[in-house]
């Protein structure tokens, strides 16, 4: 018996609409954990080479970790797993909630969907009972909206996911919505679980998990929260959530404003996280076994209409507000909102739309490839583009690739501001006096993505500087902020975060007010049997780390180095205000970093695994 | 023990100013070798800037400063012993 776990692999051919229920293979859950590990690990061995990402061939996985639904802080965390139709290479993104939970307690650690089902569908699990409802009067409906509806017809003990129009028509950076304001909104997992016309997965589970340890489990489980409780930061943490980062990423010159032209936005203290509580919040709200609630649960009131939003959280505040200059905290929340209403992520929405907004500035693009005129700050605009998108219909058909396409058909030099890396869109952090963001952000094995590796924070704790200091020392250098020891801490990071991902808990409780890791250790072997040292686990992650990048090597035709550059604005333009005036990183620092990267972590100079590393780490 | 408030106004009793500092968060990722609980010893009132100096840490890492369940603005001169805690900023989701 593999105690913690559910024990089961829940297989479901949407085109046949035939399932089976397989049991975890004990090697399985040994070298991989669980969650974002057994997406690596079977989307490396399910996937053919050659598919198209939105077609049935694809895979969407979705998986709960061995911590996931037990007693204990922040085990509510699901993750999803596919060929990225955003990047043509490795996909996955994990929200909170309870969703989880659920599909463990109905017995499956892991739902893998396969085919496409003949009409658009909910897929109805209820402990071993499977039903594909086909039920096209929710097409077109927004993701919000339907998991209400199902929630209605279905009951409030189901646990459901939806797709909102975004995803039922291929933008490929459509996400997954979830508990009235939770989305897994990274690479396009949204957009495949549309393809394969699947609008909702309701989920019951009324099971139990099997425990190594039930008293002693149980017994730590209250420790945990108690010592969370007990953090002095957890009165401090808690009312502000992520968006409590804002003013802190302005001090330091790494908001990413009018399309990361900038790294500072004057107006930031209008939609920080005091301005949400000021004048959005009507409550906070946590996930699964959470103390330490996030979210923030608001109401906002616009000239083009009101909604009832969670969030915003930091990125949307990031980039709906910095980077398209929405300068008012409810606009920020009302394009949230529809962003969530139409399925759309958030980051790559906003993204998407400065880097047309900055086209027509440039005047690339015109009134008559947008079908009227458009400027940052406007929300007006905001909306137009996000519902343009999600239907694709007129720009939106060119903006719903995403903005590494859009580049390639705007022309002109839009391709050196298109602000992603592999395709997918880059994330709140602007980098040009931070190279070990910059580092952890080529370098993802996703994309330009910051949860894998936040190094934000390293580059800053080096910089003593003060504001004048930073000015006066003048562009294209690096006086203040040096790569020197960079690569070290971005690789122990993209092994310390994702592991999280691969238990299925959340890293906020560590991250942000002090949680000690030896606690998961300890729990971790009561709810498994498994004696683990938080350094073994490490070591368990760092194979994820190269099963990843061997995927990306095997899926995109032509992978290598040149795939781990950011755009030509950060290597090439000063930042032209703020704190960092005058910085940027060049390409000749940028490969004296990927180098030392490559050969620490023992790939050739391509930036693939070598075959000693494989066998290094279990993977030969 | 809480004491910038009630020591806003020096009272040429306390020779010794002890502060205790909880360091949390990803500033403890950072900077592991201060440990959960620090402490600051100081002859005379001194900034929250200047104690989170002595401890070798960067004031730019540290996105605010609380004490009794109040922020504390960096700049503030602390006259008597008392207990702070430095919030690191939300490391990456």
């Amino acid at each position: 018996m593999l105690y913690g776990y559910a024990g089961k692999i829940l297989k479901y051919n949407l085109s046949s609409a035939h399932h089976s229920a397989e049991d975890i293979p004990r090697e399985l859950a040994e070298k991989y954990l669980g969650g974002r590990g057994f997406i690596a690990r079977l989307l490396y061995d399910m996937l053919p080479v050659g598919i198209d990402p939105l077609g049935p061939e694809n895979l969407v996985i979705i998986a709960a970790g061995p911590l996931s639904g037990h007693l204990l802080p922040g085990s509510g965390k699901t993750h999803f797993g596919t060929l990225s139709p955003a990047t043509g290479g490795y996909g996955d993104s994990n929200m909170g909630g309870h969703f989880g939970p659920a599909l463990k307690y109905a017995g499956y650690d892991c739902l893998v969907l396969e085919g496409k089902a003949r009409k658009l569908s909910t897929l109805v699990i209820s402990d071993d009972r499977i039903d594909l409802v086909e039920d096209e009067g929710l097409a077109g409906v927004g993701a919000i909206k339907t998991e209400k509806l199902l929630k209605e017809r279905l009951g409030e003990d189901y646990q459901i996911i939806t797709v909102g129009p975004g995803g039922e028509r291929g933008v490929v950076f459509s996400c997954i919505h979830h508990d009235f304001g939770r989305q897994a909104g990274r690479t396009g997992v949204g957009a495949v679980l549309g393809s394969k016309n699947i609008k909702a997965i309701a989920v019951r589970g009324t099971g139990s998990l099997p425990l190594y340890d039930p008293p002693g489990a149980l017994k730590k489980g209250e420790e945990m929260f108690k010592v969370c409780f007990a953090k002095p930061g957890f009165k401090t943490w808690t009312p502000y959530g992520t968006a409590s980062i804002t003013g802190w990423v302005n001090e330091v010159g790494a908001f990413p404003t009018r399309n990361y032209q900038t790294s500072f936005a004057e107006f930031h203290n209008k939609i920080d996280g005091q301005a949400i509580v000021d004048r959005l919040l009507v409550t906070d709200k946590g996930c699964f076994c959470c103390p330490t609630p996030c979210g923030k649960y608001g109401f906002a009131k616009t000239e083009l209409g009101s909604a009832y939003v969670e969030g915003p959280e930091y990125e949307s505040i990031a980039i709906l507000g910095g980077s398209c200059c929405l300068e008012e905290i409810e606009e920020v929340a009302y394009a949230n909102y529809v962003c969530d209403e139409l399925g759309l992520d958030t980051i790559s929405s906003g993204v998407v739309i400065s880097f047309a907004m900055e086209c027509f500035e440039k005047g690339i693009i015109g009134k008559a490839d947008v079908g009227r005129e458009i400027s940052f700050g406007s929300l007006s605009d905001v909306v137009y583009l996000l519902e343009k998108i999600a239907a694709r219909k007129g720009i939106g058909e060119v903006l719903c690739r995403g903005v590494r396409h859009a580049a390639s058909v705007f022309g002109g030099d839009s391709d050196r501001f298109a602000i992603h890396v592999k395709g997918l869109e880059w994330t709140g952090y602007e980098c040009r006096n931070a190279p070990g963001m910059m580092l952890s952000y080529m370098t993802a094995d996703i994309g330009a993505h910051h949860n894998r590796s936040w190094a934000l924070g390293f580059d800053v704790s080096q910089s003593d500087a003060d504001v004048s200091e930073l000015i006066k020392a003048g562009g294209g250098k690096l006086g203040v902020s040096s790569p020197e020891g960079k690569v070290d801490h971005v690789i122990s990071m993209q092994h310390s975060r994702p592991l999280y991902d691969a238990l299925g808990i959340c890293r906020l409780q560590t991250m942000e007010i002090g949680f000690e890791t030896v606690h998961y250790e300890k729990i971790y072997e009561l709810i498994t049997g498994n004696k683990l040292s938080w350094e073994e686990m490490l070591q368990i992650s760092e194979r994820i780390w190269h099963l990843t990048r061997l995927f990306n090597s095997k899926h995109i035709k032509g992978f290598g180095r040149h795939y781990d550059y950011p755009p030509a604005r950060f290597m090439e333009e000063p930042v032209p205000t703020g704190p960092n005036k005058g910085r940027f990183i060049s390409r000749e620092i940028l490969d004296q970093m990927l180098d030392e990267y490559y050969e620490k972590r023992g790939w050739d100079n391509n930036g693939i695994p070598k075959a000693e590393t494989l066998a290094r780490v279990g993977l030969a | 023990m809480w004491g910038w408030r009630e020591h806003m106004e020096p009272t040429g009793e306390e020779k010794l100013i002890t502060i205790r500092i909880n360091i949390l968060g990803h500033l403890r990722e950072l900077y592991p070798q201060l440990g959960e609980v620090s402490t600051v010893e100081s002859e005379s009132p001194i900034t929250v800037s200047g104690i989170i100096r002595q401890l070798g840490i960067s004031p730019r890492m540290v996105l605010f400063v609380t004490g009794n369940d109040r922020i504390i603005p960096k700049n503030t001169l602390i006259r008597g012993s008392c207990s702070l805690n430095l919030i690191s900023p939300p490391a990456g989701g």
